[in-house]
């Protein structure tokens, strides 16, 4: 009799442990990565959180790979690429939040070189590159084809001069329109840049930022 | 001095049954005979062949109870060990990181896509740990167009769509959104850019 409950005890346990394992693998879907890889892949989300980078950010890279169906080893190396832009981003971006650092990694990877990069770091608290450096990564895309130089050069010196978010908005609203118009890329970027108002172009203060 | 000690009858009685009995030896033998002629009663099944074989179980209320109970207790260990592998998969210790919490909704988004032969659109992104299966889109009437509303927070997101169709699966950027470099994978995203109330 003892040996009858405890096989059907082991059964039991089998079974539940088997089902655990099963739902685990559905909560994480990083599990279904050859071991070799998730190893890698879980080492660089702890550095990432060790060095007070968006490690979650990290792992959204990861995952992406995963349910794109992407081979292990193509995972590693993309997810370790972003992980040194993200390094790349916080130095030349400064003192900023988690979403600002994703976005500089971003714009790294879309070919803008860190010393570009740097040109946005914010000097007045509470102003946020991410807007400008999102357009900037978009216009300079295959999408777009605006020349990565000449948006670099007319984007940053917009934010040195205190362009806001909605003059980013209209600003790449507008050379979206005119390239799809047929306007070159390059010939759209000038033009809309020219016909920005004067007005705002003037950085705001920490005061400003406040009551904003 | 005991009532037995007094009573003449019982001590006699007492008497006769102390006396070593005498037994015949043809007697023992045919006893011990008769007992090894019996057949040995069958061991016990082990194994397999214990668990399958049928028999007849009374179920009382407290035996039902205590495997209730002996099930939750099983269940909550195993849900521990679980969790407690889980977390360790990081560092090898028991506080590490663990999976992040989906964002707090600031507002919410509605996406659009246009896929008049798909079966099945989703969107699929950063804000749902890009599963394909966890934001799936509806037909808007018998139109081409997909749309879903999602919840989300306030900052950049980055995005695709999922579609399945007769011609397979296919990831597609939204082409009404700001363009996300190339995702490392050979594929384009999108950005959505969610502020307090607003998402471009």
């Amino acid at each position: 009799m003892k040996w009858r409950l405890f096989g059907s005890a082991t059964l039991l346990v089998g079974t539940l442990v088997q089902a655990a394992a099963a739902q685990d693998s559905q909560a994480e879907p990083l599990s279904s990565l050859e071991q070799r890889f998730r190893v890698q892949i879980e080492s660089l989300i702890d550095s990432a959180r060790q060095a007070g980078l968006p490690w979650a950010a990290v792992r959204s890279k990861a995952l992406e790979g995963v349910n794109k169906k992407v081979d292990g080893a193509r995972i590693v190396a993309v997810v370790r690429q972003y992980y040194a832009n993200l390094m790349k981003s916080r130095e030349a971006l400064g003192n900023v939040g988690p979403g600002e650092i994703e976005t500089g990694a971003s714009v790294l990877t879309a070919g803008v070189r860190p010393e570009d990069l740097a040109l946005f770091r914010p000097t007045t608290a509470g102003r946020s590159p991410t807007r400008a450096l999102v357009y900037l990564a978009d216009l300079i895309s295959a999408k777009h084809g605006v020349p990565r130089d000449d948006a670099v050069a007319a984007f940053a010196k917009l934010w040195k001069d205190g362009a806001g978010d909605s003059d980013f908005d209209g600003l790449w609203r507008g050379i979206d329109q005119d390239i799809l118009s047929g306007v070159n890329p390059k010939a759209a970027l000038q033009n809309r840049v020219r016909s920005l108002p004067v007005r705002s172009m003037r950085p705001p203060t920490d005061v400003e930022n406040l009551h904003s | 001095m005991t009532d037995f000690e007094m009573d003449p009858i019982i001590e006699q009685i007492a008497h006769e049954a102390r006396r070593p009995v005498t037994m015949d030896r043809d007697a023992r033998d045919r006893l011990l005979m008769a007992v090894r002629a019996e057949p040995v009663p069958a061991r016990p099944r082990r194994g397999w062949g214990s668990l399958v074989e049928p028999r007849t179980v009374v179920v009382t209320p407290s035996y039902l109870t205590a495997l209730a109970a002996g099930l939750v207790g099983i269940g909550v260990l195993v849900g521990m060990g679980t969790k407690l592998g889980r977390d360790s998969r990081m560092t090898g210790q028991p506080q590490v990181v663990a999976a992040p919490q989906l964002p707090a909704s600031d507002t919410v988004v509605t996406f659009v896509f246009v896929a008049p032969a798909a079966a099945r659109v989703s969107v699929v992104g950063d804000f749902n740990q890009w599963n394909a299966g966890a934001t799936p889109m509806t037909r808007v009437g018998n139109s081409a167009f997909w749309s879903v509303t999602v919840p989300m927070s306030v900052g950049r997101h980055t995005y695709s769509f999922f579609a399945v169709g007769s011609d397979g699966e296919k990831w597609s950027a939204d082409p009404f959104a700001p363009a996300a470099p190339d995702d490392g994978f050979g594929r384009e995203n999108s950005v959505v850019l969610v502020g307090r109330g607003s998402a471009l």
